[in-house]
C-alpha cells in the first residue's frame, strides 16, 4: 500500500477531472486507505453542501441590478468622472493614508533609535575597577610587540615616537643616559 | 431537432427551418470591444446571477457582492479590447472578477477600516446603490440574509484565494487546471487552494 496520502488529488478524483494513470493510482490507494476514503466522501459531502447554500442565496432583480450597472457605467463614462481614474496621490484619502503611515514610520524609527542609543550607554564600572583597566589600556600600548608593527607603517616610520617606543621595548637593556642626551631628544 | 452546444458558452440551434444561432461569449466580447451596446446586456445577462453568486460567496455580504460584481461588468465593459480570445471568454471573465474580490478583502480588513477617511464611494462620483425599497421585502431581505449567512459561516476559516478555488470549482465547475488559469497560479497550487479550502469546509460542517 502507498503510504503517500493522495490528499491533493481526492477533489479532483471525485470530480472525475484526474487523467487515467493518476486516477488509477489514487484509486489503488483508495481501496487500501480508509482515511482517504473517508475523506474523500467528506469532500464530496461538503461541497454538495456547499452547493445547495449558494443556490440558497437568492439574487437581485435582474432590472434592478442592470439598471444600477448602467447607471454606473454612465456616471464613469462622463467627463470628469473619477470613477475608474487611476487613483492620484493627492486624492484626500491617500494624503491622509500617507500622512498617517509617515507618522507611524517615523515614531517607529525614533524608537528603535532611542532604544539603540539606549543599549549602546554602558554604565559605568565600579570605582575600584577604574584603576585596573586605564593599567590594562596602557600596557596593552607600550608592548614591545607594537614597536614592530609602527616600525613597518611607514607614516610613522620615521617619527621620533618610534625611538622612544624603541626605547621603552628594551628598558631593561638601556643603561642611564646622561642628562645631556636627554635634553637633545626632547 | 435542436443540438445545444454547452450550457454557457453558445447556443447552436439547428431547426428544421432557419437556423437561428446564439453569438458565443466570445464573439460578444469582441462585439463589446467595438462598443456594442446590445452584446454587452446580453453578456451581463447571461452572467450577472452567477457572478453576483460568486461575489456574494467570496465578500460575504449581498450590498459588497453587487458593488464587486457590477464594478466586474464595468472592467469588462471598459477592457474587452483586450481580450485576446486566446482563453476562453468564461476564464477571463472570473479572473477579473475574482482579482475584484480578493482586492476588497483586502482593502477590508479592519486596519483599512480604521483609518478610511471617508465613505466608500463617496469620491467616485457614482450614484449611491438604490434604497432597499426597491427590492422585495423586508421578508425577503431577511431570507437572503439568512442565506448568505449560512453560507459566510461555512466559509468563514477560509482566505480569499481559497475561498475563489473552491467556489470556481463547485460552483463553476471548473476544473483543477481552469482555476489555476484564473487565479494565475500552477495546477497544483490551485488543487493546494481547493484541499485546504474543503478541509476548512468539512471542519466547518462538523462545527454545525
Amino acid at each position: 500500500m502507498t503510504t503517500r496520502h493522495p490528499e491533493t488529488a481526492l477533489v479532483p478524483y471525485v470530480r472525475g477531472e484526474l487523467g487515467s494513470e493518476e486516477g488509477a493510482r489514487v484509486a489503488r490507494h483508495l481501496e487500501g486507505c480508509a482515511s482517504c476514503r473517508e475523506a474523500a466522501d467528506s469532500a464530496a459531502a461538503a461541497m454538495r453542501e456547499l452547493a445547495r447554500r449558494i443556490e440558497a442565496v437568492p439574487i437581485p432583480d435582474p432590472a434592478i441590478y442592470r439598471a444600477q450597472l448602467y447607471r454606473r457605467l454612465n456616471a464613469r463614462a462622463e467627463p470628469g468622472a473619477r470613477g475608474n481614474a487611476e487613483t492620484r496621490w493627492w486624492q484626500p484619502r491617500i494624503v491622509g493614508l500617507s500622512l498617517g503611515a509617515f507618522g507611524v514610520a517615523a515614531a517607529a524609527l525614533m524608537l528603535i533609535f532611542v532604544m539603540h542609543q539606549g543599549a549602546r550607554v554602558v554604565s559605568p564600572p565600579p570605582m575600584d575597577q577604574l584603576a585596573t583597566q586605564e593599567d590594562t589600556m596602557q600596557e596593552a600600548a607600550m608592548t614591545g610587540a607594537d614597536v614592530g608593527l609602527l616600525r613597518d607603517y611607514p607614516m610613522v616610520e620615521r617619527l621620533d615616537l618610534l625611538e622612544n617606543y624603541d626605547v621603552i621595548a628594551h628598558l631593561d637593556e638601556v643603561s642611564p643616559a646622561p642628562p645631556a642626551n636627554d635634553e637633545n631628544r626632547s | 431537432m435542436s443540438r445545444i452546444r454547452g450550457p454557457n458558452s453558445w447556443a447552436e440551434f439547428v431547426m428544421d427551418g432557419p437556423v437561428a444561432v446564439e453569438p458565443s461569449d466570445e464573439e460578444l466580447c469582441r462585439r463589446v470591444a467595438e462598443r456594442d451596446a446590445q452584446a454587452f446586456d446580453l453578456l451581463v445577462e447571461r452572467h450577472q446571477a452567477r457572478a453576483y453568486r460568486l461575489a456574494c460567496s467570496i465578500v460575504g455580504s449581498e450590498a459588497d457582492a453587487r458593488d464587486v460584481s457590477q464594478e466586474a461588468f464595468i472592467r469588462l465593459y471598459q477592457s474587452a479590447d483586450r481580450f485576446d480570445g486566446r482563453s476562453r471568454f468564461s476564464t477571463w471573465f472570473h479572473r477579473i472578477l475574482v482579482n475584484l474580490c480578493i482586492d476588497h478583502q483586502r482593502r477590508n480588513r479592519w486596519w483599512r477600516r480604521l483609518v478610511q477617511l471617508s465613505a466608500p464611494g463617496s469620491e467616485s462620483g457614482e450614484p449611491a446603490i438604490d434604497p432597499p425599497s426597491a427590492e422585495p421585502g423586508p421578508e425577503q431581505d431577511a431570507i437572503r440574509n439568512q442565506s448568505i449567512g449560512k453560507l459566510r459561516g461555512l466559509l468563514a476559516n477560509l482566505s480569499p484565494k481559497q475561498r475563489a478555488a473552491v467556489l470556481l470549482q463547485v460552483q463553476e465547475g471548473l476544473s483543477s487546471r481552469e482555476i489555476a488559469a484564473v487565479l494565475e497560479c500552477s495546477e497544483n497550487t490551485a488543487r493546494v487552494h481547493v484541499h485546504r479550502g474543503i478541509t476548512e469546509l468539512r471542519k466547518a460542517l462538523k462545527r454545525e
